[in-house]
C-alpha cells in the first residue's frame, strides 16, 4: 500500500476508530478480547484498504468484518479462548445505592453471555440501530433468521436479566 | 427487580460501549504488528530457503527416535525466534537463546504396533484459558482441539493448507516460571513433520523469550502455540527451560474421529 493510501487509511481509523471501539467491546467476551477484536478488524481492513476506500461507506465494511471475525471466533488463532464466565448469582436487593450500576453490569454479562450470533444481532440492532436487512448484510443470513436470533436473545434476556420487552406504545424501534 | 426494557438495553449497550478502549491506542499497537509482518515479509526469502532444508532433514529417515534432532532448525537468537513466532514476544525481545535450552531429546520410541504412551491430561477452563491441558508445569500445553484428554487423546483440526493439520493452541506459564522455553516436537510412531506457527507452518522449535509476552495476560503468560503436521499418529514433544524439562505425548486422532 501507497504512503498516500497509508495516511488515508490512518485518517480514517482516527476518525471512526471510535465507534468500532465500541462495537468490539460488546462483541467480545471481555475488554481484553475487544482490543483483539479491534485489532484484528484494524488489520484485515488495512490489507483491504485499497478496495475498501472505493467502497461509499467504508465504515460498514469494517463493522461486517469484525461481526464476522467475531462470529466465527478469530481469537482461537492465535489466543485460547477465555469463555465468558457463568453469570454469577448477584444478590439483587432494590435498596441497595449501586442498584442501577448493578443493574447495568448485570444485563452487560447477560448479553455477553449470549450465544455469539444473537450476540451479535442484538448489538447491532440497539446499539449499531441497524434494521433487520442491514443486520442480515452484516451477518449474511435472511431477515428472518435476524429476527428469530433477535426473538432468542430477548427471551433469554427476559429470563437471565429480566428485559422486558418495549409496549407497544412506547416509541422506539419495534423489534420485528 | 427488572434491569429494564428494550430501551433500557439500548442505553446500556451504548453506555458500555462508550468505556471502549482508547482506539488510538489499538491503533498504534496495529501499526506495530504491521511493522513487524512487513520485517517478516523481508525475511522470507531467508526463510523459505531455511524452511526448504529442514524439510529436507525431515524427509531423511529417522535415525532414532529417541535422541537427536528432529528436522527442526533451533533459532539461535530471540530475535530470530521472534520472526517465525510473533505472538510469542514482546516488542525488542533479544539476545541469544541460551544453549541449555537444545538439551538432546528423551522422547520414548514407540512402534506402530504399540499404545501411544500417552500423557494424561485435563479439561482447562478457568478466566485465562479453555482446553485440554496436558502436562503439570512450569509449562503446560492447552490444545484448543476437541479430545479426550484423560486419554491423552486431541481430535485434528484442518487447515487452509493442502496436506496440513494443526493443533491449535497456547504453551502456558504461571508466576512459577518466567523465563525462556524451548519446543520441539516428532512423530513417535512413524516418520513425518512436526512444525509450529502462528498462521503458517515453520520447520523450526518454538521459543518463548524470558519475561513477559505480547499475550501475557495477568500472571500467565499464554504465547500461541500453533503444532502443524501431516499426518495423526502419535506425537511426542519436549519442553525445555532453564532449570527443567518436561515431555508431552498426546495421540492425535484423525478429525472423523469422536473424542
Amino acid at each position: 500500500m501507497g504512503k498516500a493510501a497509508d495516511r488515508e487509511f490512518h485518517d480514517f481509523v482516527v476518525a471512526r476508530s471510535g465507534v468500532l471501539a465500541g462495537l468490539a467491546r460488546l462483541l467480545a467476551a471481555d475488554p481484553d478480547a475487544a482490543e483483539d477484536l479491534l485489532q484484528v478488524t484494524l488489520l484485515r481492513a488495512w490489507r483491504s484498504w485499497p478496495r475498501l476506500r472505493q467502497a461509499e461507506f467504508p465504515e460498514a465494511y469494517l463493522r461486517k468484518i469484525m461481526v464476522n471475525a467475531a462470529v466465527s471466533g478469530w481469537r482461537r488463532r492465535w489466543r485460547a479462548e477465555s469463555p465468558a464466565d457463568p453469570l454469577p448469582e448477584t444478590e439483587r436487593t432494590s435498596e441497595d445505592q449501586y442498584q442501577a450500576v448493578a443493574d447495568r453490569d448485570y444485563l452487560i454479562r447477560a448479553v455477553r453471555g449470549l450465544p455469539a450470533r444473537q450476540r451479535a444481532a442484538v448489538v447491532l440492532r440497539y446499539f449499531s440501530d441497524l434494521d433487520d436487512t442491514e443486520i442480515a448484510d452484516v451477518l449474511g443470513c435472511s431477515v428472518s433468521t435476524v429476527r428469530s436470533q433477535i426473538s432468542r436473545a430477548l427471551t433469554r434476556l427476559r429470563v437471565t436479566a429480566d428485559v422486558s420487552p418495549l409496549a407497544p406504545s412506547e416509541p422506539g424501534r419495534e423489534s420485528s | 427487580m427488572s434491569a429494564g426494557t428494550e430501551r433500557d438495553l439500548r442505553a446500556v449497550l451504548k453506555a458500555e460501549a462508550a468505556r471502549a478502549t482508547d482506539p488510538a491506542a489499538s491503533w498504534l499497537a496495529v501499526r506495530r504488528r504491521i511493522v513487524r509482518r512487513r520485517a517478516m515479509a523481508r525475511a522470507g526469502g531467508v526463510l523459505a530457503i531455511a524452511a526448504a532444508i529442514a524439510v529436507a532433514l525431515a524427509t531423511i529417515p529417522s535415525r532414532s527416535p529417541t535422541t537427536g534432532q528432529p528436522g527442526l532448525l533451533v533459532p539461535a537468537s530471540y530475535q530470530q525466534a521472534c520472526v517465525l513466532e510473533p505472538g510469542a514476544c514482546a516488542v525488542g525481545a533479544a539476545g541469544p537463546v541460551p544453549s541449555v535450552l537444545s538439551r538432546p531429546l528423551h522422547l520414548p520410541a514407540v512402534t506402530r504396533a504399540e499404545a501411544c504412551p500417552v500423557t494424561e491430561g485435563q479439561n482447562a477452563r478457568n478466566g485465562y484459558v479453555f482446553g485440554l491441558q496436558f502436562g503439570r508445569g512450569p509449562v503446560s500445553m492447552i490444545i484448543g482441539n476437541r479430545g479426550d484428554p484423560g486419554r491423552g487423546a486431541v481430535i485434528l483440526g484442518t487447515t487452509g493448507l493442502p496436506g496440513w493439520y494443526a493443533l491449535e493452541g497456547v504453551w502456558l506459564s504461571g508466576n512459577g516460571y518466567q523465563g525462556p522455553f524451548m519446543v520441539r516436537g516428532q512423530r513417535l510412531d512413524g516418520s513425518g513433520p512436526v512444525a509450529f506457527g502462528g498462521s503458517a507452518p515453520a520447520m523450526a522449535a518454538f521459543v518463548e523469550p524470558p519475561g513477559p509476552d505480547a499475550n501475557t495476560n495477568g500472571p500467565y503468560r499464554a504465547p500461541p502455540g500453533s503444532i502443524w503436521i501431516r499426518q495423526p499418529g502419535c506425537y511426542g514433544f519436549q519442553i525445555d527451560g532453564l532449570s527443567f524439562t518436561e515431555t508431552i505425548v498426546i495421540d492425535v486422532r484423525p478429525a472423523s474421529a469422536s473424542a
